[in-house]
């Protein structure tokens, strides 16, 4: 769609992957905090907070995960007692691993409309018993990245798209029964279709190719950061993309809702972004979901 | 109850009957389908056919599909998409409580306003009474931090937004906050003492008085800044959460006191319902217009209160839009 009046670039990202923080809350809550440092701003100067982890502490669904992150970054804690000029609002934006991708249309739309200066992006994923069997598949990180306004021409995100890979198996499925007995709040099924990397390797490049095409981006002078679905699903991507795969993350596992921000904080600090013309974040997860969207710088 | 209350909860609460889902094995509706039926019955009266949706939002609290299961991934909203044939829409969903609709709804306007969508389905299945269930099986004492359990109706809503707005139909304000510190005031998760979901409130510090003041104080701030007063703005109608009938009448007490002005005639469903969580202000909004109780042209304000605590405002001026 058209070019927004006000371009949404990333102001700061953090990572904490300290395995002694066992609770979904504690690590979002930490990588913003991190984050908002890391930005140079005050924790007030975020007007929206979106959580889009999936996975949290005892099965929770109630309130929004966002509003108790929100409440250990200090945030908005009583506008009755502390007025300010534009009350945060916090909310759980879900999409998979490619929450992150709405996440960021909101965040640019929001920023566009002009309804918000900062927006702050927090994601964790931990298994609901705040352990980690060996069934859960993804790795307890959290994530945080600050979308804000940018006046630099031609900078910042450019369209959303998000592919429904359709088809009669979701590749990947994560839910809840209410089991016979009283494990409810450590209850959790991951269940992975045995060709999931394959799948959704498919999907995803068979999205960017179309997604590159539309936009007019030439993939072999673009940086593709993507989810981590297994350890080399970037390189493979890249490959059969003839696009360049950002360096390693740092992180050794599967970091879910958090693997985009976990991909594009690594990058970023060594500088990788700037040899290309363009980075092309691309997703992959459950329905199965593909999502794509440049970003310039 | 094991424990009988000392007080009439008809009485206390307003609510003489609510809905339940059906649990017969061949009937059985669970947040998808009645999230379904919601949204095809809005369609169905839509100019938009499923394929024309831009983007649809799911923003229920429970999201039990297939039974009593609850979906972390994929989401809802991806198997709503696909149901309806909504071939061409983004999907998400969002999660806020009680705020839930309202908090989908406003995420669609701001895409809408930046040019992002055209158009999109907000849509929430509250399937939500099991925690009634878990609450009548545990509940042993007075002032049970499960009270507000039994109180629960199960309902769907849907809401189909475009950027097609005139003077006659539009939506005129739309903010929402989250006062974070009363976070840990209600939270919804699995019982440890039964077989079920539950839902535990610490009633005296979420009803206080204090509390009361956040939305009318952030509204008054929100008009002061355009320059206009609550009374200025001539509101038809008010649709507060519905969590008691004795709880619309102390908000509409205590903000008409913060605004010094006349509340406008709150419109309820409560009595019939419950609290039916995310879906309760369009439940009454929809009740309203099939009894036709809402005139052509009329301003109707809805006022969002839920765990976070969340609230703030959606006002609308409602000339088209028929059940």
């Amino acid at each position: 769609m058209s070019a927004l009046p006000r371009n949404a670039v990333i102001e700061a990202t953090a990572i904490v992957d300290d395995p002694a923080i066992r609770s979904s809350i504690e690590l979002a809550a930490a990588a913003g905090r991190d984050a908002i440092a890391a930005a140079g701003l005050a924790v007030g100067d975020i007007d929206l907070l979106i959580n889009v982890g999936v996975y949290r502490d005892n099965n929770m669904v109630e309130p929004a995960m966002a509003a108790l992150i929100q409440r250990e970054l200090g945030l908005n804690l009583d506008y009755v007692k502390n007025p300010t000029r534009k009350a945060a609002f916090g909310v759980d934006l879900m999409n998979g691993a490619c929450g992150i991708f709405n996440a960021i249309s909101v965040a640019r739309s929001f920023i566009a409309t002009g309804d918000a200066r900062h927006v702050l992006i927090v994601s964790s994923d931990i298994h609901p018993s705040m352990t980690q069997p060996a069934d859960f598949p993804y790795v307890p990180v959290g994530a945080a990245m600050i979308v804000g306004a940018s006046d630099r021409p031609g900078a910042g995100f450019g369209r959303l798209s998000v592919r429904d890979g359709g088809g009669s198996s979701t590749v990947v499925e994560g839910s809840a029964t209410t089991p016979d007995d009283l494990s409810g709040r450590h209850n959790l099924a991951v269940v992975r279709h045995p060709e999931f990397a394959e799948r959704l390797l498919e999907l995803a490049a068979a999205s960017a190719r179309e997604y590159a095409a539309a936009e007019g981006i030439d993939l072999a002078r673009t940086l593709l950061v993507t989810s981590q679905i297994t350890p080399d699903f970037g390189a493979r991507l890249a490959a059969a993309l003839g696009a360049r795969a950002a360096g390693p993350t740092g992180v050794d596992g599967d970091p879910h809702s958090s693997a985009i921000t976990v991909a594009w904080h690594a990058a970023a600090a060594r500088g990788e972004p700037s040899s290309y013309d363009q980075v092309l974040f691309v997703g992959a997860g459950a329905g199965p979901t593909a999502a794509c969207a440049v970003y310039r710088p | 109850m094991s424990f009988k209350p000392f007080f009439d909860l008809e009485e206390i609460t307003g609510i003489k009957e609510r809905r339940v889902h059906d649990q017969r094995e061949e009937s059985f509706e669970d947040s998808f389908v009645l999230a379904t039926r919601a949204a095809e019955d809005a369609l169905k009266r839509s100019r938009y056919k499923a394929e024309d949706l831009d983007v649809i939002i799911s923003g229920s609290i429970v999201r039990y599909k297939g039974g009593y299961r609850h979906y972390w991934e994929p989401s809802f909203a991806l198997f709503l998409k696909r149901h309806l044939g909504a071939r061409a829409a983004q999907y998400f969903d969002v999660s806020n409580a009680c705020a839930g609709m309202m908090s989908g709804i406003f995420l669609l306007d701001r895409m809408i306003k930046a040019g992002v969508v055209r158009n999109g389905l907000v849509v929430s299945g509250e399937c939500i009474t099991p925690i009634a269930d878990t609450a009548v099986r545990e509940i042993c004492e007075p002032f049970d931090s499960q009270f507000g359990s039994l109180t629960v109706g199960d309902a769907g809503v849907a809401v189909i937004l475009d950027d097609q707005g005139s003077d006659a139909d539009r939506i005129e304000r739309l903010e929402l906050m989250t006062s974070s510190d009363y976070s840990r005031l209600c939270i919804g998760m699995p019982s440890d003492k039964t077989v079920g979901p539950a839902l535990y409130t610490n009633n005296a510090e979420m009803h206080k008085e204090d509390r009361l003041h956040l939305w009318p104080t952030f509204m008054q701030d929100l008009l002061n800044k355009d320059g206009t007063t609550f009374a200025a703005e001539g509101y038809d109608y008010i649709i507060h959460h519905q969590v008691s009938s004795k709880f619309i009448q102390k908000v509409q007490k205590h903000s008409g006191k913060v605004f010094e002005a006349p509340m406008p005639k709150s419109l309820a469903a409560v009595e019939h319902y419950g609290n039916t969580a995310s879906t309760s202000h369009f439940v009454v909004l929809y009740e309203h217009l099939k009894q036709k109780a809402i005139e052509k042209g009329a301003k109707v304000l809805l006022v969002p209160a839920a765990s976070g605590i969340v609230t703030g405002c959606l006002s609308a001026t409602i000339s088209s839009l028929e059940v």
